[in-house]
């Protein structure tokens, strides 16, 4: 029976418990599980004690450093278990600070891309590469109902797109994602009118003949 | 193919295609090493433009022997990389089809330019923009294209415009404005509904060999626009029946006209076209066999491959990508040039026809 956490472990098997520990600024926390073979006074002896584990945290250990030592039989074990109680050597314990989870989009590939036709159900859009400046494009039907509501308004022809895939972490846990977001800009401000006004001057000096 | 400048008494007519995405292009001898060139693409790998690669490749002194650049019209697989081959043209006029409202127009691009300044998409106006800067700093006049009209006479070979016509250069001026309305929607690019009306339709006359170049024009019920307009009217065409056809539209069957090829054609003539391996496959098997009715001699630039699958990347981009959305296909990149050579001063030649790449010739 163990607990698994991002930067090491803490496991136990029947009388011993045993940590290895990466280097590490925190652990990040993990989940108890029964262990069949030991009666429910022993689970829950041990459920303490790693209990207390996670609520450390644990800094600046040697890498891949391990502790083991004897678990304390049962009768010399309370369940109410002392907290300041040391069943490992652990280098430095640093006070309780509750977990904070952080989560993030990691995208692994993105496009630009523009409306080319839209049919009852689903749009026809060039993409291109977001992260490359050269190579191939290509061609993607979407579904009409995987955009969001309130992007519905903004399937125009001519309309411009970015769409991510990727993995999505949050609360620990990792899933696939995929975000289609429609470009949105203010009304043209007067600085970009001007820019096209001057081009537009020095354009219109061209002969026509 | 051999790679060698041709004979100063020799035609030559080169398509380069890329399978539909990355445009088309002609690049033509008019004789005595005076060269013009229309409408241009490129390798999406390398962004450079194909037919000035060509005419490197060829040995052509670009800078000082293109006479001629003409951009049949402004849609991405006929302009990208145009640019490129109007710089290294230092010596080249430049023709594109008639604008009525100029001061109009002019607005249009420069706004749509500046809107897409910051936006990697590849855009048609930005490469008109960036050839029209050319011309400026050159000081030099944009021929119109209309129809009948003679854009240049280089020796014994001279190239005329066919279309567009009158009509459609007029329901542009009522197109822009509709766009510049739609200005106020920044998040969009400008798309012209109906590029391919405004195609210029050009006629090659090399002493008494004649050549038609089709560029993307349709047919449509209305005489006063697309091929029943060049086919009623013109008076260019009068007398003159071409040996050699550039097939407009990827021969789609709105390209299509049974009279073009009886009137405008002389019989069995050389006829090229580019495929479109995109969304809509062009061209269809019926229409091949509409073709090879009228020509033994049919080629193309590359395969008519239907493709349904996105780009090779890593596995588990793969994957997640196929996890999301499995109707993505690459638009793949099929180079294949076709050249036809002709020599000048007989009137009785043919056509010698040479295939690189991916062109091949469709036969029965």
């Amino acid at each position: 029976m163990s607990l698994f956490f991002s930067y090491g472990q803490i496991s136990t098997m029947s009388d011993k418990i045993s940590a290895t520990l990466l280097p590490s600024q925190s652990i990040l926390g993990g989940e108890f599980t029964e262990n069949p073979a030991l009666d429910n006074e022993r689970n829950r002896h041990i459920s303490v004690i790693l209990n207390y584990y996670t609520n450390l945290v644990l800094a600046d250990f040697p890498r891949n450093s391990e502790v083991t030592k004897e678990l304390p039989r049962n009768s010399e074990v309370s369940t109410e278990l002392d907290r300041s109680t040391k069943f490992l050597e652990l280098p430095e314990v640093k006070k309780y600070k509750p977990f904070e989870y952080k989560n993030h989009f990691d995208k692994v590939q993105s496009w630009i891309g523009h409306i080319i036709a839209i049919n009852e159900t689903t749009f026809l859009a060039k993409i291109e590469d977001a992260n490359e400046s050269s190579g191939t494009f290509e061609d993607a039907e979407f579904s009409i109902d995987d955009i969001e509501e309130e992007d519905k308004k903004l399937l125009l022809i001519g309309s411009i797109f970015y769409w991510s895939v990727g993995y999505e972490y949050r609360r620990g846990t990792k899933n696939k994602q995929s975000i289609l977001r429609f470009k949105r800009l203010p009304k043209i401000d007067v600085a970009t009118m001007d820019k096209a006004a001057d081009l537009a001057s020095e354009l219109r000096n061209i002969n026509w003949d | 193919m051999n790679y060698s400048l041709p004979n100063n008494d020799e035609a030559e007519i080169t398509l380069i295609g890329t399978g539909g995405g990355y445009g088309e292009s002609c690049v033509i001898h008019l004789g005595n090493q005076m060269w013009a060139v229309v409408d241009s693409c490129i390798n999406p790998k390398t962004q450079q433009s194909l037919p000035l690669e060509y005419l490197i490749k060829l040995g052509v002194d670009v800078e000082s022997n293109v006479k001629l650049i003409i951009c049949t019209h402004w849609h991405n697989d006929h302009i990208l990389g145009m640019s490129k081959l109007l710089a290294a043209s230092k010596s080249s006029a430049f023709s594109c089809a008639k604008v009525n409202d100029r001061e109009k127009f002019m607005l249009w691009l420069s706004m749509d330019y500046q809107k897409l300044t910051d936006e990697k998409i590849s855009s048609s106006t930005n490469e008109f923009v960036e050839c029209l800067k050319i011309i400026g700093t050159r000081k030099l006049s944009i021929m119109h294209s209309y129809p009948d009209r003679i854009l240049g006479k280089f020796g014994n070979s001279t190239i005329s415009s066919l279309s567009p016509s009158d009509f459609v250069i007029q329901q542009f001026d009522g197109e822009i404005s509709k766009l510049i309305k739609d200005f106020g929607i920044p998040s969009r690019k400008f798309v012209l509904q109906k590029p391919n009306d405004q195609s210029v339709v050009l006629l090659l006359e090399f002493g008494d060999h004649c050549a038609v170049l089709g560029a993307d024009l349709e047919y449509t019920n209305n005489t006063n626009k697309g091929w029943l307009n060049i086919l009623n009217h013109s008076q260019a065409i009068i007398d003159k029946k071409a040996s050699l056809f550039k097939i407009p539209h990827h021969g789609s069957i709105t390209g299509y006209h049974e009279n073009l090829w009886l009137q405008l054609l002389k019989p069995n003539p050389v006829a090229k076209l580019t495929p479109w391996n995109r969304n809509k496959i062009l061209p269809s098997a019926e229409m091949i066999k509409k073709f090879l009715g009228h020509t033994k001699d049919l080629f193309i630039t590359s395969p008519i491959i239907s493709n349904n699958k996105p780009k090779k990347r890593n596995k588990n981009t793969e994957k997640i990508i196929d996890f999301f959305n499995d109707k993505i296909s690459e638009v793949k990149f099929e180079k294949g040039i076709i050249r036809s050579r002709i020599k000048l001063s007989d009137s009785t030649a043919r056509w010698l026809t040479e295939l690189e790449d991916s062109s091949l010739k469709i036969e029965v």
